[in-house]
């Protein structure tokens, strides 16, 4: 936190700022064995029925949405009953994306009625990511170029309340970020403005300042990304693999490309902290799932359609997207670490919706994939009664070495999901 | 959660006044209350608190709070004061009928709701006791948007279009655009390039990221954009790909200048990669000897031209341009790279064409080159538009021109009008419109004096083919008088950058084109500041221009470019917690709302006078602004937004049921961009020519091409409009279909079916599903954008099918399946609203098409009624809305105010809406009324200052550090008060 600056809305980096010297010390790519975490996000809940097995525990029946997982049966859980609660007067939808990583109690609506406030991933970017290049890295694959909804639909990650991190959507600049070659100009240019924010900051108001905050953080996070970066380089003699062409056309060759790159930036110990947000909420647009459909398709529209067939269609899209957590979980498992075994064994891969039943805008009996070494598997931990989903977090946040006694809503920590 | 209220209850419930006491506690309160309760003269007490006790405590008493409102909190007048916002929305909750719910039997007469309404109003007008006077909002803080950063750089260079791609651009350029004249033509030819198609920009494959809108709002809000450091590495990024972009110095001479360059550096052996060409002036003009034709209204023959140029060559002051043989290969000058022309004797001149507009020199088959068997032509098929610039002598701007000629080539087999116009630099235009056949076709002009660079713009729109080609250029020139400076930087005049200062020293330069990039005078400090950056790079060893590059990208990445800072306000006299804008914030403010981009010179001028601070200084500027062509971004930003257009791309209907809505196979051409350029149309003509704003949603006439003709079922009217249109319009033979379908007429309607927003396809489109329409969507639009009184979000999803089941007997339609729904009291309340707008709409297919009989067959029932008028049909619907115009107009009025200042309306603004609306009611409702009324208002014209702007460090500021994180401990934050009834932002 910087002092007497009068910021409330820190950036997680910020708490972490250490002198450049000192970062080109801790040297990013030799950890030893670090945690990692991942979220993924996809829009409008589940089809309930084909998605939440019945029974519980280890042995449970694969529902029809989840038959993609089949052959990884033993890789990953479901936890299932876990509660948020809605906020009145905003939209059910925005609020779902918008709150489920800050899982903030309703009443607790800093942010023009929304409960927004510093996400779980970025509390475990400010301890896990002290010294990589990103403290995090958000990714999303809303390619939608109209304008059809507010920022609530499609941010999962903000730095606190009304502070949504920027996504990248597309996978070249992902690439570029992660790999590219500083220009040695930006430097100076960064250099230059930051000196000029700070001689505007004592000419400007709490308003204005805060405004200026933001840039004065986002300036200097960025001088330590392209530091790190120069380090990161120098260990490498090329980019892993070759710039990606821009957005795929194909809706699973698209977020398969971004979880590689999210991966890949895991292996090479650039981050250790990512989101990625598959698709928006609501968003009437239709789009098409390649190989799923033969022409596109709206899936927000499904969830409260009464028409013959939409309900199969609804559960094709889930199945769609558990095909996606599938394949990143196979990719976690072919990634070798320096120590002999998988990026898996030290990755935790969470998705999940900010609803269950998207018909009934359902913020109760939550469901969330878990995947990971750290994660107890082959299992369906439900959770019967009022449960709040911060429980989940605050879990997670303190097995990645976050340790808090509280997280937003939580009542206690979750004992049998982490090994 | 539960637990607390049951204690709650408990306690409050001892503890509390009974209701019937309130009154007597409030007259106590207010005998006994110092100044800021005496204002409101016992307005709260007598006329609000009565009626509200009788009609509104069963449901929002302290015990009861539905909808978590609490109405017996407010028996404390300064607290009653200090929350007055939510007194906003129980008044626009007893406006629109909403509350007390309309199916209660207790309910207000219609005098007293009127009554209770004067009150609250009145109540809400009350100034704010702190202030001493009403409350004008908060100061301008905000980032850039997308579009706003865009137009902003476009003007500091002088560039001629867009710097990268923009996603939501109008697919039509509309170029000439008319705002200058005042008025519309009756019909025009309006190009459509397709949706997603790539246009003429200057970096084609760079751009930021677009924001969201904001719910219920525009995306040009200050507190809904934050900068992220992903945010800041584009603009950081953007900023120096610009710099470092070749063409950015030929498509900027005053970047050329910035960096002490002249235009040799761009051409001729060393051209240093920016695709520039210096080639030697040819001895004669079209040397072939093949332009029979000749445009009528040339100012001089072809034969007169040539003797004319002889003559001048003998004094070294002619210069032709014959396209010759060093472009051997096809040149492509997407980017506007620059060609020279080397002329002159004793001195060495050099005559500049920049194409501006994606321009290809190549051979071509089916025309006759002039000259060298080349000739320049548009390299976007269908465009058939492009410009040049020309400079009589680019290191020179004392050098004019006198005369000009062309040749337009003739294509076999093609023929059409074609138009040459000549834009001065003082905007003075000459134009000559030819019928061109497929013989090469002369066009002359005499240029007035003055003129050391004109601007040719060729438009092939309406002749026949994909392109259109010109050969042989080429002027005479003489010394004139003084140097005017150069059109592509029109507004670079005395004080700022010119071409000739490019050896004033580095600093200067600097110093210069950093006022305008703060939009505002740059302090010698700040200049210094970015001097050293400079001065840094040159002694790491960069050369002079490349650390010039590198201070101008570090002014385009610093906050007081990117960001919009009415800073001056945190430093205001902390006494007077309001105070009047500057001249140049103003400035700053008229030219983001009208033209969303920086001040020209002019306004920057009229600032400096301190002409903007009085009344009619700020007409004279607003009206002039609003004949400048860049106001069609209010036409393309506010009127697409509002109407949410913006999304119809979005909507696809189906194309097996909807075929005519698809143009052709490949599905490429639809009805989407016919859509979106009707309704801006309309916008257009009422901004243009000054109407009234009740045309928007009632109009005799509409803008319709032969598509929409035909989907509106007015095709008879095709030949007789034709007939009328101009003749080089529509005098096209070889043309495809897609040309003809080009042309738009202005329509005079004789039945209201359509004419305004509501009735157009794009709205009716773009609130339908693939399949069917919504009346629910409809319905929100209409509530959204018609009257800005959306409805709140609904608690849950409703299920029509649990209506189905509980049915008696099945039901058959839509309506009867709604009305149903309607039944369930907490449904009702605001379907009261929704239905009737949207089921009036149900007349129209999805499409927009009107119809008897919905998708699935069954008879289209469109009745209803609003403001108490019943309807049946959109012709009845129309005059139920006219009924009670003014809703219309107060949130047309509110839409537009909040987005000229960036912000969401709050209570404290409801008294300048009315009184806006009450000067626009004597005026007829004139546009230019709207926009003068709204740029005089207080909340345009004032701020907040200090510590009024920022009333006590948020709360939320307040962390909880530990064990238990980082986290907010109090939700009372000034943010969340303020917009506790915004559902977003």
């Amino acid at each position: 936190m910087l002092k007497g600056a009068g910021v409330s809305l820190a950036l997680p980096f910020l708490d972490i700022m250490k002198p450049l010297e000192t970062l080109a010390a801790t040297v990013p790519g030799a950890p030893t064995s670090p945690k990692r975490v991942a979220f993924v996000y996809t829009p409008n809940g589940f089809w309930q029925p084909d998605f939440v097995p019945t029974k519980a525990g280890v042995g449970w029946e694969m529902p029809k949405s989840l038959k993609g997982l089949e052959r990884l049966r033993n890789d990953f859980s479901i936890v299932t009953g876990l509660d948020r609660k809605f906020a009145g007067g905003t939209s059910t939808h925005g609020q779902c994306c918008s709150c489920w990583l800050s899982s903030s109690p309703a009443d607790e609506a800093l942010d023009a009625g929304f409960p927004t406030n510093r996400t779980v991933d970025q509390f475990l970017a400010s301890e896990l990511g002290a010294n990589t290049m990103l403290p995090s890295l958000e990714l999303s694959c809303v390619d939608f170029n109209d304008n059809k909804e507010s920022r609530y639909y499609e941010s999962v990650s903000w730095y606190g309340p009304g502070f949504a991190a920027n996504t990248e959507k597309d996978p070249q600049l992902v690439f570029r970020r992660l790999f590219g070659k500083p220009d040695p100009r930006t430097s100076s240019v960064l250099d230059a403005v930051l000196d000029e924010a700070k001689a505007l900051r004592g000419e400007l108001g709490y308003n204005d300042r805060q405004k200026l905050e933001e840039y004065m953080q986002s300036v200097r996070a960025t001088e330590r990304r392209i530091e790190l970066s120069k380090i990161a380089m120098a260990k490498r003699s090329k980019p892993p693999i070759p710039e990606p062409k821009g957005i795929p056309e194909d809706r699973s060759e698209y977020i398969r490309l971004m979880a590689d790159l999210m991966f890949l930036a895991f292996q090479l110990d650039l981050t250790r902290v990512a989101t990625l947000v598959v698709d928006p909420e609501r968003w009437a647009t239709p789009r098409m799932y390649h190989g799923v459909f033969d022409k596109p398709i709206e899936h927000h529209k499904l969830t409260h359609s009464k028409e013959e067939g939409s309900k199969e269609k609804l559960q094709k899209i889930d199945a769609f997207h558990v095909e996606q957590y599938a394949y990143m979980i196979e990719k976690l498992k072919q990634i070798q670490t320096e120590d002999g075994g998988s990026l898996f064994d030290e990755t935790s891969l969470i998705m999940g919706s900010g609803i269950s039943d998207g018909d009934k805008h359902d913020f109760a009996d939550l469901q969330v994939l878990m995947a990971g070494g750290q994660i107890r598997r082959g299992e369906h931990i439900k959770f019967q009664g009022e449960r709040p989903l911060a429980d989940l977090w605050l879990t997670t946040l303190n097995r990645h070495g976050v340790q808090q006694e509280r997280f937003a809503d939580s009542e206690r920590l979750i004992p049998n999901i982490f090994v | 959660m539960r637990l607390r209220n049951e204690d709650r209850r408990d306690s409050r419930w001892l503890n509390r006044p009974a209701p019937i006491c309130i009154k007597a506690l409030l007259f106590f309160c207010g005998a006994f209350a110092g100044k800021a309760e005496s204002s409101s003269d016992g307005l709260f007490s007598e006329r609000i608190l009565p009626l509200t006790d009788n009609y509104c405590l069963d449901c929002h008493d302290d015990n009861t709070t539905k909808g978590d409102l609490d109405l017996e909190s407010f028996y404390d007048e300064a607290h009653t004061l200090a929350n007055r916002a939510i007194w906003k929305k129980a008044y626009d909750m007893l406006d629109a009928e909403m509350m007390p719910p309309p199916k209660e039997d207790h309910l207000p007469s219609p005098s007293e709701r009127a009554e209770l309404l004067a009150a609250i109003a009145a109540y809400l007008a009350i100034p704010d006791p702190n202030l001493g006077q009403a409350n004008p909002g908060k100061p301008i803080v905000s980032r850039l948007n997308r579009l706003q950063y865009n137009n902003t750089v476009r003007d500091l260079f002088g560039l001629d279009h867009d710097l990268f791609i923009l996603p939501d651009r109008l697919p039509t350029r509309r170029d000439p655009y008319y705002a200058e004249e005042g008025k519309m033509p009756d019909s025009m030819i309006i190009n459509i390039r397709e949706f997603g198609s790539k246009y003429t920009v200057l970096l084609p494959f760079s751009g930021l990221p677009g924001e969201n809108r904001v719910a219920h709002g525009f995306n040009n809000r200050g507190d809904a954009m934050n900068v992220s450091p992903l945010q800041l590495e584009k603009y950081v990024s953007i900023a120096g790909e610009l710099v470092n972009y070749p063409n950015f110095m030929v498509e900027s001479p005053r970047f050329l200048t910035l960096l002490g360059l002249d235009i040799d550096a761009l051409c001729g052996p060393d051209t240093g990669g920016t695709g520039g060409v210096l080639v030697n002036a040819a001895q004669r003009f079209a040397a072939r000897d093949n332009v029979p034709a000749s445009a009528p209204g040339n100012d001089f023959s072809l034969t007169d031209f040539r003797q004319d140029l002889q003559a001048a060559g003998k004094q070294g002051r002619a210069a032709v341009f014959d396209i010759p043989n060093p472009f051997q290969k096809e040149l492509l000058f997407d980017s506007g790279a620059i060609i020279a022309v080397k002329y002159g004797s004793e001195r060495e001149r050099r005559f500049t064409i920049n194409p501006t507009y994606g321009v290809s020199i190549v051979p071509y088959e089916t025309a006759e080159s002039t000259a060298n068997g080349l000739c320049m032509v548009n390299s976007h098929g269908n465009e058939k538009y492009f410009d040049l610039v020309l400079a009589a002598d680019a290191n020179d701007p004392r050098e004019e021109i006198r005369s000009l000629g062309l040749c337009v080539l003739g294509m076999n087999e093609l023929s059409g009008y074609v138009t040459v116009t000549v834009t001065l630099s003082d905007h003075q235009r000459l134009s000559r419109t030819a019928y061109v056949s497929d013989e090469n076709t002369f066009f002359g002009f005499d240029i007035p004096e003055g003129s050391s660079s004109v601007k040719v713009t060729i438009d092939g729109q309406a002749y026949g083919g994909k392109y259109i080609a010109v050969g042989d250029i080429a002027i005479a020139t003489s010394q004139g008088k003084i140097g005017t400076g150069n059109l592509r930087d029109p507004w670079m005049t005395k004080n700022r950058l010119k071409p000739g200062w490019k050896d004033r020293s580095p600093r200067t330069r600097l110093g210069y084109f950093m006022n305008d990039a703060f939009r505002r005078k740059a302090t010698e400090e700040e200049i210094d500041r970015f001097h050293s950056i400079y001065r840094k790079e040159e002694s790491r060893g960069a050369s002079s221009v490349d650390a010039m590059r590198v201070a101008v990208q570090s002014v385009l990445s610093s906050p007081q470019f990117l960001f919009r800072l009415e800073k001056e306000a945190s430093m205001g006299n902390e006494k007077n917690p309001i105070r009047e804008l500057s001249d140049l914030e103003l400035a700053n403010r008229l030219s983001y709302f009208l033209w969303v981009s920086m001040p020209d010179r002019e306004l920057f001028e009229a600032a400096n006078r301190g002409e903007l601070t009085n009344s009619s200084g700020l007409e004279t500027q607003v009206r002039r602004m609003m004949r400048d062509p860049k106001i069609r971004e209010l036409a393309e930003t506010f009127a697409v937004q509002w109407l949410r257009l913006d999304q119809i791309y979005a909507t696809k209907p189906d194309r097996e049921v909807f075929k005519a809505f698809y143009r052709d196979r490949l599905e490429e051409d639809t009805l989407h961009d016919d859509y979106i350029i009707e309704a801006v149309l309309l916008f257009e003509t009422i901004m243009i020519e000054d109407r009234s704003i009740l045309e928007l949603i009632d109009a005799d006439y509409s803008w319709l091409n032969a598509f929409l003709l035909d989907v509106y079922e007015l095709d008879e009217r095709h030949e007789g409009l034709l007939a009328a249109a101009p003749q080089h319009l529509k005098d096209t033979t070889g043309v495809t279909d897609r040309t003809r379908y080009h042309l738009w007429y202005r329509v005079p309607l004789t039945d209201k079916t359509r004419g305004g927003v509501m009735t157009m396809g794009g709205p009716l489109t773009l609130t339908s599903t693939p399949l069917e329409t919504s009346p629910i969507k409809r319905g929100n639009w209409m509530l959204e954008t018609v009257y800005n009184r959306p409805p709140p979000e609904p608690a849950m999803a409703f299920v029509l099918e649990k209506s189905k089941n509980e049915a008696e007997s099945e039901p058959k339609t839509l309506r009867e399946m709604f009305e149903m729904h309607r039944d369930n009291p907490s449904c009702y309340t605001c379907h009261n609203r929704i239905d009737p707008l949207g089921f009036a709409l149900e007349a129209f297919d999805p499409i927009g098409r009107l119809r008897e009989k919905d998708t699935k067959g069954a008879v289209v029932d469109a009745s209803g009624v609003w403001n108490g008028k019943a309807y049946d049909s959109p012709v009845s619907f129309k005059s139920a809305i006219m009924e009670r115009p003014e809703y219309f107009v107060r949130g047309f009025i509110e839409h537009l105010l909040s987005y000229a200042i960036g912000r969401k309306l709050e209570y404290y603004d409801m008294a300048t809406v009315s009184d806006i609306q009450q000067k626009l009611e004597e005026r007829g409702y004139r546009f230019s009324e709207l926009i003068l009324e709204i740029v005089k208002s207080d909340p345009f014209r004032k701020t907040l200052t200090g510590r009024a702007a920022s009333p006590r460090p948020p709360q939320f500021a307040v962390k909880e550090r530990g064990p238990l994180g980082e986290r907010a401990l109090t939700s009372e934050s000034p943010l969340n008060q303020s917009s506790r009834y915004d559902t977003e932002q």
